[in-house]
């Protein structure tokens, strides 16, 4: 019912190391205020050394707020930060970093053209004129083995999964010898089996005596490794303590408050209304943009009113299939069918105008302007609903997104606001929003509730559910297996650019799909 | 309590984030020009000169007399186009750097429509001002297609082929076309009257005027009203996403380049039609150039960058007074316009970027 994963729930221990008395950081009526939002409302937490403290909340909750007061990013207005039992006044990161203080940031902060060892070196370096490589290197070593963060330090950025680019960033972050580890939404960016990797890194750091703040929207993460939670909603501490004195609805209700808390997840009604044929990829073999080949002969088919999965770790081409069907990049073979049409030699434009959507792999990059309003980024849609005439009638980009907003599954952010000022999650919900219209009748969705809080993830599995239901046809990338078992008539199972496999609605094994999404080990 | 305020900005934006851009950038402005002349006036200072005299000359021969503010609208006509022509692709989220290259090739395929191609003395100027669009656009075009067919950077290809233009230029007028009755001048043949530019009434501002106040009026309306203009931005904002959304990013990019480039040959066209009345080697003063600056300063916004021509347009008509009165180059004021241009890129920071 949550997002809580197998994976975690089997491997939650118990902490090894005692807390020590007293906290190694401490906060007393921290107030932070952008314009005229309170962001963070006279918080005051402890932290201890030993412990993970789980910082749990909704998106703009608060939490990332008060972690980068934490971290110097931001001052608070209001209230004091106290680091081992003296008061202090971080005017920037540089200055947590140099008391001890080390991040790891949601969105990462490597430089891609550059190796592990001269990100990490960035912020390790001593100080001298020559660039110590050996020895922040061998330190490098030292850690990949301590805590299980393997990585290659002659590897560029760029060539690095998402998962070893978290790794770095940790790398990173334990290169500067803090004893205090903030965790920005460490899971948001990660396949399944790289959470689990992550939480095992998590509590070795923890055994180890780092004070690790974890910052997190799932409750599954809270119970697989946290010692102590505070709960934030809307700014402001909710409550919070040990662990062990509370349970899921508990949290929940802290979260969410007690009426949302009692909501159950969407089921399908069961109602059908066939529209015309589905859309297909009939034994295509498909070259992405930047050359590699990464479909060989893929057979799939989504019928109307049926959502079909797909399971795979990123990276095995299911970015592909949406490229496929969309019509970027190149076919190399095979057949795209949308709406009984062959579609391989059209345009984007022509298959859009087939009723074709597409939820992008990052709505941020490839489906926002982020110059634009909300309601202008609205607008950019070429297909069915696109704007119809060659003149742009003001009145008609604010009727449009009117609309859009009455029928959001969640409320959206103002819509005169420059969508570039909003946070990722109101982005993505924007994204979303003019993707789940009226006028898509064929949807792919990587991954839609990515990052999302479980308001807005009920919201978008609840739309998913009544599209099936109105007759339209739906594939749905997820790297949730939760999700996708919650959800799919079908899961088709993806491995290095491959069908590995396909599990109808009733014999859904997820031990099974995990081995073949992994290539068939473990 | 805290809830309440939270929950407000679903409703409706912060009222500091709706009229403070606005009011910053107004006044971020007034202080990137008063601080660019005090600045220049320091310079002068240094220099033994008289630095708020010389500003207060300028003041005097540009704005503040009958003739300075018509030599100032003579001016809007090469910066104000020059300056759009790198406005329109900039909204495409292109750096056009080749507005000088571009001014040349309309203004020497505007001269062979007058003086080689025979076509009768009724069409001359029409067909010249299409022969400068097209010579100025087909330029631009060069340096679209690298961008669109090879990735080649168009800020270096536009720039690079500004030295070109000026060299096609010069091997006209010092040879197959240089005036073979005048004196050894790299000029052509005067043109025929009938190939002149008309001046307004009274002034001696030519039509040209015209065509830079529709060209302005035109990107208004397009950029604000049209659905090809909304694509355009959507282009320049996120072509990754204007991709997605079934918009051909190539067309987009080749045509707000092209006629970029077609507006920087109407300057050029209109230079030699109404001001020069030839084609002659280094027939633009930077003009390209200084409009590439007027867009920036402008923000690419037709408002902006007719403000911002006619301010390069005071300071260039001041300049002039500049030589005269207090004996200093003409060219010193470029000084003064580059450190406003830098104030303006300087000062290009988000400060008020709300975080959460």
């Amino acid at each position: 019912m949550t997002t809580t994963n197998v994976a975690i729930e089997s491997i939650a221990t118990e902490p090894e190391v005692e807390p020590s008395q007293a906290p190694v950081l401490s906060v007393r009526g921290l107030t932070k205020r952008f314009a005229d939002v309170l962001a963070a409302d006279n918080l005051s937490l402890d932290f201890y050394r030993g412990e993970v403290h789980a910082i749990l909340g909704e998106n703009g909750a608060g939490k990332s707020t008060l972690v980068k007061m934490l971290y110097g990013f931001y001052q608070n207005d209001e209230g004091e930060i106290i680091l081992d039992g003296e008061p202090v006044d971080f005017r920037s990161p540089a200055d947590a970093r140099d008391r001890g203080i080390g991040m790891v940031f949601q969105n990462f902060t490597l430089i891609p053209a550059l190796t592990v060892l001269e990100n990490i070196a960035l912020v390790a370096e001593t100080g001298g004129f020559r660039l110590d490589f050996s020895g922040i290197s061998k330190r490098i070593t030292e850690l990949s083995a301590r805590y299980g963060l393997e990585v290659n330090p002659k590897a560029y950025v760029r060539d690095l999964s998402i998962g070893e680019q978290q790794r770095v960033e940790i790398l990173k972050a334990l290169a500067t010898h803090p004893s205090i580890l903030i965790l920005d939404e460490p899971t948001s960016v990660l396949a399944p089996h790289e959470v689990a990797a992550l939480l095992d890194i998590i509590r070795k750091l923890r055994d180890d005596g780092f004070a690790v703040i974890l910052i997190t929207h799932k409750l599954g993460e809270v119970f697989a490794c946290a010692n102590r939670v505070s709960v934030l909603r809307r700014g402001a501490l909710t409550g919070g303590g040990m662990l062990v004195d509370f349970d899921q609805r508990s949290l929940l209700a802290l979260m969410l408050g007690e009426h949302a808390a009692t909501e159950e997840d969407p089921e399908t009604s069961g109602a059908r209304n066939l529209l015309d044929n589905g859309f297909a990829l009939q034994n295509v073999t498909f070259k992405a943009d930047d050359g590699r080949v990464t479909l060989r002969a893929i057979d799939i088919e989504v019928a109307c009113g049926e959502i079909v999965g797909i399971a795979a770790v990123s990276g095995n081409g299911q970015a592909s299939l949406a490229e496929a069907l969309l019509g970027t990049g190149e076919i190399l073979e095979g057949k795209v069918v949308i709406g009984g049409e062959d579609v391989t030699r059209r345009s984007v434009s022509a298959r859009l105008g087939l009723g074709l959507s597409i939820i992008p792999e990052d709505p941020i990059r490839d489906g926002s302007v982020p110059d634009m309003t909300v309601r202008e980024n609205i607008s950019i849609d070429g297909g069915r609903g696109g704007l119809k005439s060659w003149v742009l009638r003001p009145a008609e980009v604010v009727r449009r997104a009117l609309v859009a907003s009455e029928r959001s599954p969640f409320p959206l952010p103002v819509l005169t606001r420059r969508l570039g000022s909003l946070s990722g999650g109101n982005i993505q919900r924007v994204v979303l929003a003019r993707e789940l219209n009226e006028h898509c009748t064929h949807l792919v969705a990587y991954y839609p509730t990515r990052g999302l809080d479980l308001t807005s993830t009920r919201a978008v599995r609840r739309r998913l559910l009544d599209f099936k239901d109105k007759g339209r046809a739906i594939l749905l990338i997820s790297e949730d297996l939760d999700e996708l078992r919650a959800l799919c008539d079908r899961i088709v199972v993806l491995h290095e650019g491959e069908v590995k496999g396909t599990f109808g609605r009733d014999d859904i094994d997820l031990m099974e799909i995990g081995r073949l999404m992994t290539g068939g080990h473990g | 309590m805290a809830a309440f305020r939270i929950s407000s900005t679903w409703t409706q934006a912060p009222l500091i984030e709706r009229i403070l851009p606005t009011a910053v950038s107004f006044g971020r402005f007034t202080l990137v020009l008063v601080g660019g002349m005090v600045i220049f006036a320091l310079i002068l200072l240094i220099d033994g000169h008289n630095g708020f005299e010389a500003l207060r000359s300028m003041y005097d021969n540009s704005i503040a007399s009958e003739f300075g503010r018509q030599e100032i609208l003579v001016k809007l006509i090469p910066f104000g186009l020059c300056a759009a022509a790198t406005a329109i692709p900039a909204r495409a989220g292109l750096i056009n750097v080749g507005g000088e290259g571009q001014f040349y090739m309309g203004a020497w395929a505007a001269t062979w429509v007058i003086l080689f191609s025979g076509a009768p003395t009724a069409l001359l100027l029409p067909l010249a001002f299409v022969a400068g669009a097209a010579g100025g656009g087909a330029w631009a075009g060069i340096t679209a297609l690298l961008r669109i067919k090879g990735n080649v950077n168009e800020a270096i290809s536009s720039l690079l082929l500004n030295f070109v233009a000026i060299q096609v230029v010069n091997y006209f007028v010092y040879g197959p076309w240089r005036d073979p009755e005048g004196p050894a001048w790299p000029y052509t043949s005067i043109f025929p009257s009938a190939a002149e530019l008309p001046v307004i009434y009274g002034s001696r501002v030519t039509a040209g005027l015209f065509i830079v106040l529709a060209v302005f009026v035109a990107m208004f309306l397009v950029f604000k009203f049209t659905r090809v203009g909304f694509r355009t931005r959507v282009v320049g904002g996120n072509a990754e996403a204007a991709e997605r959304s079934g918009i051909s990013v190539g067309k987009y990019l080749f045509w707000s380049l092209a006629i970029g480039g077609a507006v920087a040959g109407l300057a050029g066209m209109a230079e030699v039609t109404g001001i020069q009345g030839r084609l002659r080697s280094g027939i633009s003063i930077q003009y390209g150039y200084i409009g590439f600056l007027a867009s920036w300063l402008g923000g690419h916004s037709a408002w902006g960058i007719c403000l911002a021509a006619l301010l390069f347009g005071a300071i260039s008509v001041g300049g002039d007074s500049l030589q005269i009165g207090a004996g200093l180059p003409a060219s010193s004021v470029n000084i003064l316009m580059s450190l406003i241009l830098f104030g303006v890129l300087a000062s290009r920071r988000n400060i008020w970027k709300v975080g959460g």
